[in-house]
C-alpha cells in the first residue's frame, strides 16, 4: 500500500511539474515581451526593466523557469493587470466558491447518475434502461450555457423561484439558506455532463460485475438477489464508483466555467473568463494552474481511496 | 432626466392600439422627461421633483449594476466613466460639478472642497479657500497641506509621494501648472506658467479626476497601494471591494454637504448586458447602466423606470480616427465620400433603438463649445459616389480598408454591430472593409500607440464636459506618440485656433474658437463622428430621485428608495 | 495520471480489455467490418442520427445554394420577428437577419469547429498511440508521460487558456480543442495497441524478418481502429457542445460570421422579448451533439464483438 501511495504521489508531482512548465511556456507564447504581458501596456520602462531583472529574462530559459516555479510554489502568482492586486488574493476566495458550486453539482450528479446507472445496468435492455440511457444522452449533449439560459428564463424570471445571479442576496446578511437558493440553478446546469457520464459508466461497470464469476457463484449458491446485488456486486463496484466520480472533476470545472459566467457566480471559472477577456496574463496563468492543481489532487485522492478499498489496484 | 414614464406610456399605448416603435417610445419618454424638468427639477424650485415623487425616505441599500469592472480606486490615477461613477461618491475635487440638474447644457461648477476660488485677471494664479471643518473618512483634516500634498502627487516629480500614474492621467489638468503655494492653513494658490481657460473644467473630468485622497492614507499605504484603501471626503465611505463582484460604500454620517438618503450603495460589475437585465428583473439589483436597446421597451412595460437624456447633452461621442498617414485616405474626396455614405440616422433609430443621436461634429455635447446647430455631410449615397468618381474610383476602391474597434467597453455601445453597419454602408459606394475587434483594455493600449500602418481607422468613444477635449484629440502637438490624436491629423489653422482657445480666458470667446476649429476639422473630414449617446439607465420602480445630468456620471446622494 | 480511457463518455466497454479481435486475426477482418455495418444498420436510432448529421452537413455545405437569404443580409423592419414570419420560417434575429439562413451558414462554422479538431486529433493520436504501444520503452514513456501532463488540465480550462493566450479567433479555438483532445484519444489508441499485443508483434516481426510497418498495418491497425472510431464519434458530440460554448463566450468566430454558439449568445440580451433567437441555435447544438452520441453508441455496439455475444 505505502509503495503504491508513494509511487502515485511522485507521479502526481511529476505531472504537476510538467503542467507548470506548460503554463510557463504558454505565457511565453504571448506575442511580445513577457514583461509587458505581465505588467500590461501602461507599465513604465523602469518597472519593466525591474521585472525583466526579477524574471531573469536575460538568463537561460531553464533558469527563468526555475525562478518562476519558485514563485509559484510560494504562492506568488504575480499581480493581476486588470485588477492590480495579487493574483493569489483574488483567486483564493474564488477557489472556495467554485468548490461550493462543484459540491452542489456533485450532490446532484452523483446520486442521480449512480441510481440511474445501477438500475439501468441491473435491468439491462429493459424499458427503464432505455429511458435512463436516453436521459443520460441528453445530459451529455445539452449545451450547458444554453441550459443555464433556459433555467434562468423559466425558473427565475418566469416562476421567480430562484435568484438569477451571485451567491448571496447582497441586501441580506447571507446565511446558508440564501446560499442554497442561489446554488440550485447553477448546480443543476453544471451537473448535466457529470451526471450523464456517471450514469453511463456506472451502468457499464454494473453490467461487467453482474457477469463476474463471484456474482454467478453467489447466485448459484442460492443467495437472495438483494444480497447478491448489495452484498457482492455493489460492494465490489464501490472503488470503481469512487474513481468514476473523481474523474468528473474535470467536467465539473469545465462546466462551471460556463455556469459561473452566466450566473455571475464568483468562482475561478468566472475569474478565468474575465482574465481571458481582459488579456490579464498573470491571472489566466494563476487560474489555469489552480484548476489544474485541483484536478490532479482530486484524481490522486480518488486513486488513494480506490487503493484503500480495492487491493487489486495496488498491485498494478 | 428622471422619467416616470410607465404611466404616461400606458396612456399612450391605450391610445395607439398598435405597438409603439421604440422611436416613439423614447420620444414620449423624452417629452415626459422634458415636462418634468420644466416642472421643477432644476433651479428655483427643486422641491417640485419631490412633490412628483413623494417625500424622500431614508435608508436602504441601492445596488447598481455597472457595465464592467471598475479600474483601481485611485481617483487621480484611473480612467473610464465606469470607475468615475464610483470615485465621485468617495472623493471630491476642490471644485465639483452640480449633477442635480438636467436642464443645463453643461453641469455648473460648484464649490467642492474649496468654498470659493478666485482667478487672477491674467489667469496665472488661482486662489482656493478651503472649506473649514471637512475631514477625510479616516479623520485627517482637510487643510492647505492636504490639498497641496494631493496636487503635488499629481504634478510635482520632486515630491516624495509623486505618482507617475496619477500624473499621466491628470496631465491635461495640470499641464500649465507651475506650483502650488500654501497661503494660509486653509488657502492654497495654484500658480500657472501660462493662462489655461479650461483649467477648472479639467479639474472635474472623469479621466483622471482630481479627487483628494487622505494624505495620512497615502503615507501609510504608499502612493501606489493607496488605491486598495480609498479614503476621501465624499458623501460615501469605502467599506469593501471584492474584485469582479462588488464595491460597497456606506453613507458618510459626518459628510459636510447634503447627506445621502440611502445607507449603502453596492456597485456590482456585470459585464453581460443580459445578466444585468435579468438581475434587475429578479430584483437583485435596483439600477442598471447600458440596457440592451431591445430590452428597454419590455422593461418599461413591466413598470421599470427609464432615464435617458432628452436633449443632446451627454458628453459622449462615438467616432472614428481616420489614418491621415495612409496614402489612400490622404485624398480628401475619399474621406468625404465615406462621411456621406454612412447612414447614421438609420443606425441611431434602428440598430440602437433611439438610444443615441446621430453625430455631426467631432466636439462632444455637454459643454459650451458644442454647436448644436452645426450640420455637415448628410447621408447621400449619390454624392458619395460622385466624390469617389471624382477621386478616380468610380468602380470602387481596389483595396480593402481595415477598421479597428473593441468588442465592448464603456461608451462603446454595440461596437461590432455598429461597425458592421458602417461596413455595409461603405460597400454601397464600392469600399470594401474589414473589422478587427479587440478586448477593450487591450484596445485602449493599441489606440494610444496610434493608428498603425495598414489600418485605415480606429473607432473610439470619448468626450468631456470641457471643450478642451477637442484639442487633445486633434491638435497636431498631441499626435502620437503622446495623446490622443492617434490618426496624426494635422492642420496648422486648426492648431492655431486650438492654441488660441487654450489661453483664452473668456468662456464665450473660447467656446467660439473651439466651434470654429471643429468646423475646420470636419471640413477636412479626418474624423467620422457617428453617434452621441443618450446614456439610458433603467431602474426599479421604487428607485426615486435620480437625476440624469448632462454628464457621464451621476449623483447618487439624490437617490432614495421608496420601500 | 490515473485518468484511464473510461474518462470518455462512451464508457469502459470500448476498451479492448480482452483481445478477441486480435485472436480472430486476419481471417475475420473483412467480415468483421461487414458484420459491424449490418449490426449498425439494425440500430434504427443510430441510423436516423447518422442521416440527420449527414443532412445537416450537406445543407451547410450547400449553404450558398439552399440558404433562403445571405447570412448577413438585414431587414431592419423585421428585427426580432418571431418564428413563422412570412418568408422567414424561423424568424429574424436582433440585427434583422434570417435565422434559418444563419443556422444553415452557421453549420459551416460549427460543424468544422467540432469535427476538424476531432479528426486531426484522431490522426495525431493514432500515430502517437501506435508508436507508444508498438515500440514501448523510452519512446512510449516519453509520449505517454507527456500525455499525462496534458491530461492534468480540465478540457475547457485548457482550451480557454490557450484561446486566451493566442487571442480570440476560430483557428485558435480549433487549435486549442485539438490540443485538448490528443491525450484522451492517444490513451485509447495506446491501450488498444497494448491490449492486442503490440510488443509481441514487434518481436514477431523481428523474428520472421517481416517489416515492423507491415505488422503494424496488418495486425494492429485493424484492431485499434474500432475503438478509435467509436471514441472519436462520441467525442465529436462533446466538441460540438464545447466548441459552440467557446464561441458563446466570444472566444471563437468573430461577427458578423454566423455560428450556433455566437447566435445563441447574441440572443441573450433579448431572451425575454424574443426567446427564439437564443433557443433555436441551442436546440441545433443539442440535436447535433445528441446525434453524434447516438451514432457513437451504435458504432460501439456494432464494432464491439462482445456486444454480439451478450
Amino acid at each position: 500500500m505505502w509503495r503504491y501511495v508513494v509511487r502515485r504521489l511522485l507521479a502526481a508531482i511529476g505531472v504537476l511539474i510538467g503542467a507548470s512548465f506548460l503554463v510557463f511556456l504558454g505565457m511565453r507564447l504571448v506575442p511580445g515581451d513577457p514583461a509587458t504581458a505581465i505588467l500590461g501596456s501602461r507599465a513604465t520602462p523602469e518597472a519593466l526593466a525591474a521585472l525583466r531583472e526579477e524574471l531573469g529574462l536575460n538568463r537561460p530559459f531553464y533558469v527563468q523557469y526555475l525562478i518562476w516555479l519558485g514563485k509559484m510554489v510560494q504562492g506568488d502568482f504575480g499581480t493581476s493587470i486588470a485588477l492590480t492586486v495579487p493574483v493569489t488574493k483574488v483567486l483564493i476566495p474564488k477557489f472556495w466558491n467554485t468548490l461550493i458550486l462543484g459540491a452542489g453539482a456533485l450532490a446532484i450528479a452523483v446520486p442521480i447518475g449512480t441510481v440511474i446507472g445501477v438500475l439501468s445496468g441491473y435491468w439491462q435492455l429493459s424499458l427503464f434502461d432505455r429511458a435512463g440511457q436516453i436521459f443520460a444522452l441528453f445530459g451529455a449533449s445539452v449545451p450547458q450555457f444554453w441550459l443555464a439560459l433556459v433555467l434562468v428564463a423559466v425558473f427565475s424570471l418566469n416562476l421567480g423561484w430562484f435568484p438569477v445571479s451571485g451567491m448571496y442576496d447582497m441586501r441580506g446578511d447571507g446565511g446558508r439558506f440564501d446560499l442554497l437558493r442561489h446554488l440550485v440553478l447553477p448546480a443543476v446546469a453544471t451537473s448535466t455532463i457529470p451526471m450523464a457520464v456517471i450514469a453511463r459508466l456506472v451502468r457499464a461497470s454494473i453490467i461487467e460485475i453482474m457477469h463476474q464469476d463471484y456474482v454467478r457463484t453467489a447466485r448459484a449458491k442460492g443467495l437472495r438477489e438483494r444480497r447478491v446485488v448489495f452484498g457482492h456486486a455493489l460492494r465490489n463496484a464501490l472503488p470503481q464508483f469512487i474513481n468514476i466520480t473523481a474523474l468528473q472533476v474535470g467536467f465539473l470545472l469545465s462546466g462551471a466555467l460556463f455556469t459561473e459566467v452566466i450566473f455571475s457566480w464568483p468562482g475561478i471559472g468566472q475569474a478565468l473568463y474575465n482574465a481571458v477577456v481582459a488579456r490579464d496574463v498573470p491571472m489566466v496563468q494563476g487560474a489555469v494552474f489552480v484548476t489544474t492543481l485541483v484536478f490532479v489532487l482530486a484524481n490522486l485522492a480518488a486513486d488513494m481511496a480506490q487503493a484503500a478499498l480495492d487491493p487489486k489496484t495496488r498491485a498494478t | 432626466m428622471v422619467v416616470r414614464n410607465a404611466d404616461a406610456l400606458a396612456a399612450m399605448r391605450s391610445i395607439h392600439a398598435h405597438r409603439l416603435s421604440r422611436r416613439r417610445l423614447l420620444q414620449a419618454a423624452g417629452a415626459t422627461a422634458g415636462a418634468a424638468a420644466l416642472a421643477g427639477l432644476g433651479g428655483p424650485a427643486p422641491s417640485m421633483a419631490r412633490v412628483v415623487q413623494g417625500e424622500p425616505k431614508q435608508g436602504g441599500t441601492l445596488i447598481y449594476a455597472m457595465e464592467s469592472e471598475a479600474d483601481i480606486l485611485d481617483p487621480q490615477g484611473a480612467s473610464g466613466w465606469v470607475t468615475w461613477r464610483v470615485h465621485r461618491h468617495i472623493f471630491e475635487p476642490l471644485i465639483n460639478q452640480d449633477l442635480s440638474r438636467s436642464d443645463v447644457a453643461q453641469p455648473p461648477l460648484i464649490p467642492g472642497l474649496a468654498e470659493s476660488w478666485e482667478m487672477s485677471p491674467d489667469g496665472l494664479s488661482y486662489t482656493f479657500k478651503l472649506r473649514p471643518g471637512v475631514t477625510f473618512h479616516d479623520g485627517t483634516p482637510l487643510d492647505a497641506e492636504a490639498a497641496k500634498f494631493n496636487i503635488d502627487r499629481m504634478m510635482n516629480p520632486d515630491f516624495e509621494f509623486y505618482n507617475e500614474r496619477a500624473a499621466a492621467f491628470t496631465y491635461f489638468c495640470w499641464l500649465a501648472t507651475k506650483e502650488v503655494q500654501i497661503v494660509d492653513p486653509m488657502t492654497i494658490r495654484v500658480v500657472q506658467n501660462r493662462p489655461f481657460g479650461e483649467f477648472l473644467n479639467q479639474m472635474v473630468q472623469g479621466t483622471g479626476g482630481t479627487g483628494m485622497i487622505s494624505p495620512a492614507a497615502i503615507k501609510q499605504y504608499g502612493s501606489d497601494k493607496v488605491a486598495e484603501h480609498p479614503i476621501g471626503t465624499g458623501p460615501f465611505k469605502f467599506v469593501e471591494r471584492v474584485q469582479n463582484e462588488k464595491i460597497v460604500l456606506d453613507r458618510n454620517e459626518s459628510y459636510w454637504g447634503h447627506k445621502p438618503y440611502v445607507d449603502r450603495i453596492i456597485f456590482r460589475p456585470m459585464p453581460e448586458p443580459a445578466a444585468r437585465v435579468n438581475a434587475l428583473r429578479a430584483g437583485e439589483v435596483d439600477f442598471i447602466a447600458v440596457p440592451p436597446p431591445d430590452s428597454i421597451q419590455s422593461l418599461v412595460d413591466a413598470g421599470y423606470t427609464l432615464s435617458i437624456a432628452e436633449t443632446r447633452n451627454v458628453p459622449h461621442i462615438w467616432y472614428i480616427h481616420l489614418n491621415m498617414k495612409d496614402p489612400t485616405l490622404q485624398d480628401v474626396r475619399i474621406r468625404k465620400a465615406i462621411q456621406h455614405a454612412i447612414d447614421k440616422e438609420g443606425m441611431a433609430t434602428s440598430l440602437l433603438g433611439d438610444t443615441v443621436y446621430r453625430a455631426e461634429g467631432l466636439q462632444a455635447p455637454g459643454n459650451l463649445s458644442f454647436d448644436p446647430d452645426f450640420t455637415i455631410y448628410p447621408y447621400d449615397v449619390d454624392q458619395a459616389k460622385a466624390l469617389m468618381a471624382e477621386a478616380g474610383h468610380a468602380d470602387g476602391l481596389d483595396q480593402q480598408l481595415v477598421f479597428q474597434t473593441s468588442t465592448a467597453g464603456s461608451g462603446q455601445l454595440l461596437p461590432v454591430p455598429m461597425m458592421e453597419w458602417i461596413q455595409r454602408d461603405l460597400e454601397q459606394i464600392g469600399i470594401k472593409s474589414k473589422i478587427d475587434a479587440f478586448e477593450w483594455i487591450t484596445y485602449i493600449g493599441m489606440w494610444s500607440d496610434g493608428v498603425p500602418d495598414g489600418v485605415h481607422g480606429m473607432q473610439f468613444s470619448w468626450g468631456q464636459s470641457s471643450g478642451y477635449w477637442l484639442d487633445f484629440t486633434t491638435n497636431s502637438a498631441n499626435a502620437t506618440p503622446g495623446c490622443c490624436n492617434v490618426g496624426s491629423y494635422s492642420n496648422p489653422k486648426v492648431d492655431e485656433l486650438l492654441n488660441a482657445a487654450f489661453s483664452e480666458l473668456d468662456d464665450t470667446k473660447r467656446a467660439d474658437l473651439y466651434k470654429q476649429a471643429d468646423k475646420l476639422i470636419m471640413e477636412d473630414a479626418a474624423f467620422i463622428p457617428v453617434v452621441n449617446d443618450r446614456a439610458p439607465y433603467i431602474m426599479a420602480p421604487d428607485v426615486k430621485g435620480f437625476v440624469h445630468a448632462p454628464e457621464e456620471a451621476f449623483d447618487l446622494t439624490l437617490v432614495w428608495l421608496d420601500r | 495520471m490515473n485518468a484511464s480511457p473510461d474518462h470518455s463518455l462512451s464508457g469502459p466497454r470500448i476498451q479492448p480489455d480482452t483481445a478477441p479481435m486480435a485472436l480472430g486475426g486476419r481471417v475475420h477482418q473483412r467480415s468483421l467490418w461487414g458484420q459491424a455495418w449490418r449490426a449498425f444498420r439494425r440500430d434504427r436510432i443510430a441510423v436516423v442520427a447518422l442521416v440527420l448529421i449527414v443532412l445537416i452537413a450537406v445543407t451547410a455545405a450547400l449553404a450558398p445554394v439552399v440558404s433562403p437569404y445571405p447570412p448577413n443580409q438585414a431587414n431592419n423592419r423585421l428585427r426580432l420577428a418571431s418564428i413563422g414570419t412570412d418568408g422567414h420560417p424561423l424568424g429574424l434575429d436582433e440585427q434583422g437577419r434570417d435565422i434559418l439562413s444563419r443556422i444553415i451558414w452557421g453549420g459551416r462554422v460549427s460543424l468544422p469547429t467540432a469535427l476538424l479538431p476531432t479528426a486531426i486529433a484522431a490522426v495525431t493520436s493514432l500515430v502517437l498511440g501506435l508508436a507508444a504501444g508498438f515500440y514501448g520503452g523510452l519512446l512510449s514513456g516519453l509520449i505517454m508521460r507527456t500525455m499525462d501532463v496534458f491530461f492534468a488540465f480540465p478540457v475547457v480550462i485548457l482550451a480557454i487558456g490557450i484561446a486566451g493566450i493566442l487571442g480570440p479567433s476560430l483557428t485558435n479555438v480549433m487549435l486549442s480543442l485539438t490540443i485538448v483532445l490528443v491525450p484522451y484519444i492517444t490513451r485509447i489508441v495506446y491501450a488498444a495497441t497494448v491490449e492486442v499485443g503490440g510488443r509481441d508483434y514487434l518481436e514477431a516481426a523481428r523474428a520472421s524478418g517481416a517489416t515492423a510497418a507491415r505488422q503494424m498495418f496488418v495486425h494492429i491497425l485493424p484492431n485499434v481502429l474500432p475503438p478509435l472510431i467509436v471514441y472519436s464519434t462520441t467525442i465529436a458530440g462533446l466538441m460540438v457542445v464545447y466548441g459552440s460554448g467557446l464561441s458563446f463566450l466570444g472566444l471563437g468566430v468573430q461577427p458578423p460570421t454566423a455560428d450556433w454558439g455566437v447566435m445563441s449568445s447574441s440572443g441573450r440580451d433579448v431572451l425575454s422579448v424574443a426567446p427564439h433567437i437564443s433557443t433555436i441555435p441551442g436546440i441545433m447544438i443539442l440535436v447535433v451533439a445528441l446525434s453524434f452520441n447516438l451514432v457513437g453508441d451504435g458504432l460501439r455496439d456494432a464494432l464491439d464483438p462482445r456486444s454480439h455475444i451478450r
